[in-house]
């Protein structure tokens, strides 16, 4: 795929992505693996474990790693443009217009709605995932060690790394793949 | 100068901010003490403007943080420094991404973190539901959000909608219904 596509698919989806990084990886998932079957889901799975685990912005390494994959390097630098490209100017629209949101009950209630949209698409995201990673015990084990940690005020990267290191040691002394 | 320094700083949080976009809020802490044309009033006006505006909390964050600092060429500069590191990082891992991916060793740890991502995300899943219902003590409207959530869930699991329109749907349904 061309540089430009994926610049205005991304913009697309960067002018939509209400409620943060997270309903750019709902959406990226409905525009390339449902309807232009482009990666399979696995794959989407994987671009997003990857993008969680990097220092830095989810969405952004996730739009990276998308961009790469869809159109080289090329590819993964217009995706990041395109993405951060609404998102900078709805910004610098508001920042003189708007300086407490919380004067703002209809954009509240607004909001209540988005987040229960946005809660409803990350569950869906969870569903995908866990049909196709949690087929092993160890696996769902590891799941729910590190949502108890996170619940300790934990820094994510440190059961994502903790996993890892995990997955290591089992492929050396069971021999086997995590 | 101030412009370099401004692209540092960012590019230090772009390198070593782990995860969702909220974890570059204690980074911004830290650039309060460091300027002081920002305030912690600042901080919550940040926060509420990168709820209400599309895309990435993390790239909201920085835009408007660099505005408050040096206007335009300043939110353009931190957002540039913010993303710089995500683009270099993940276009050098993109170029061995598929070799790596099919290495044993590395199936056996990306499964483990594959699972560990499950569990964050899982978390990231309970804090938005839970924040939605905590907000308000209003039974009946409680239980209007969860009829919602309960509808969406069983439309979205059952057909394969786009985001898109739930979400823009779902906060014109909030205006309306609170």
């Amino acid at each position: 795929m061309s540089g430009l596509k994926l610049f205005f698919i991304f913009l697309k989806m960067g002018a939509l992505a209400f409620g943060g990084g997270y309903t750019v990886v709902g959406l990226a998932k409905h525009e390339f693996v449902e309807r232009k079957k482009l990666i399979t889901s696995a794959e989407m799975i994987d671009f997003l474990t990857i993008s969680q685990t990097l220092p830095g912005i989810m969405a952004v390494n996730f739009a990276a790693f998308l961009g790469n994959r869809l159109g080289g390097r090329t590819g993964g630098i217009a995706a990041v443009f395109g993405m951060i490209v609404p998102a900078v100017l709805a910004i610098l629209l508001l920042a003189n217009l708007i300086t407490e949101a919380e004067h703002y009950p209809l954009l509240q209630r607004a909001l209540t709605g988005v987040r229960i949209a946005v809660a409803v698409m990350i569950l869906n995201i969870l569903i995908i995932q866990a049909k196709t990673v949690l087929t092993l015990k160890r696996r769902w084990l590891i799941a729910g060690l590190t949502g108890m940690t996170l619940l300790f005020q934990t820094p994510p990267v440190i059961p994502l790394l903790t996993a890892g290191f995990i997955g290591w040691l089992f492929y050396r002394y069971k021999k086997d793949i995590f | 100068m101030p412009y370099l320094i401004l692209f540092g700083h960012f590019f230090y949080i772009g390198l070593f901010a782990f995860g969702g976009g909220f974890a570059i809020i204690p980074f911004l802490q830290n650039l309060i003490d460091s300027y002081p044309d920002l305030s912690a009033d600042d901080l919550s006006t940040i926060i509420a403007l990168a709820e209400i505006t599309p895309g990435a909390v993390g790239v909201n964050m920085a835009t408007y943080t660099g505005y408050v600092l040096h206007r335009i060429w300043g939110s353009l500069i931190a957002t540039f420094g913010l993303i710089c590191p995500a683009l270099i990082i993940v276009s050098t891992i993109a170029g061995f991404w598929k070799k790596i991916r099919r290495l044993a060793w590395f199936d056996s740890i990306f499964n483990a973190v594959k699972s560990a991502v499950i569990g964050l995300l899982s978390f990231v899943f309970l804090t938005l539901f839970i924040g939605i219902f905590q907000k308000n003590t209003n039974p009946t409207l409680n239980m209007a959000h969860m009829l919602l959530f309960l509808i969406l869930c069983f439309f979205t699991l059952r057909f394969k909608l786009n985001p898109i329109y739930y979400i823009i749907g779902m906060g014109l349904i909030g205006t309306i219904i609170g």
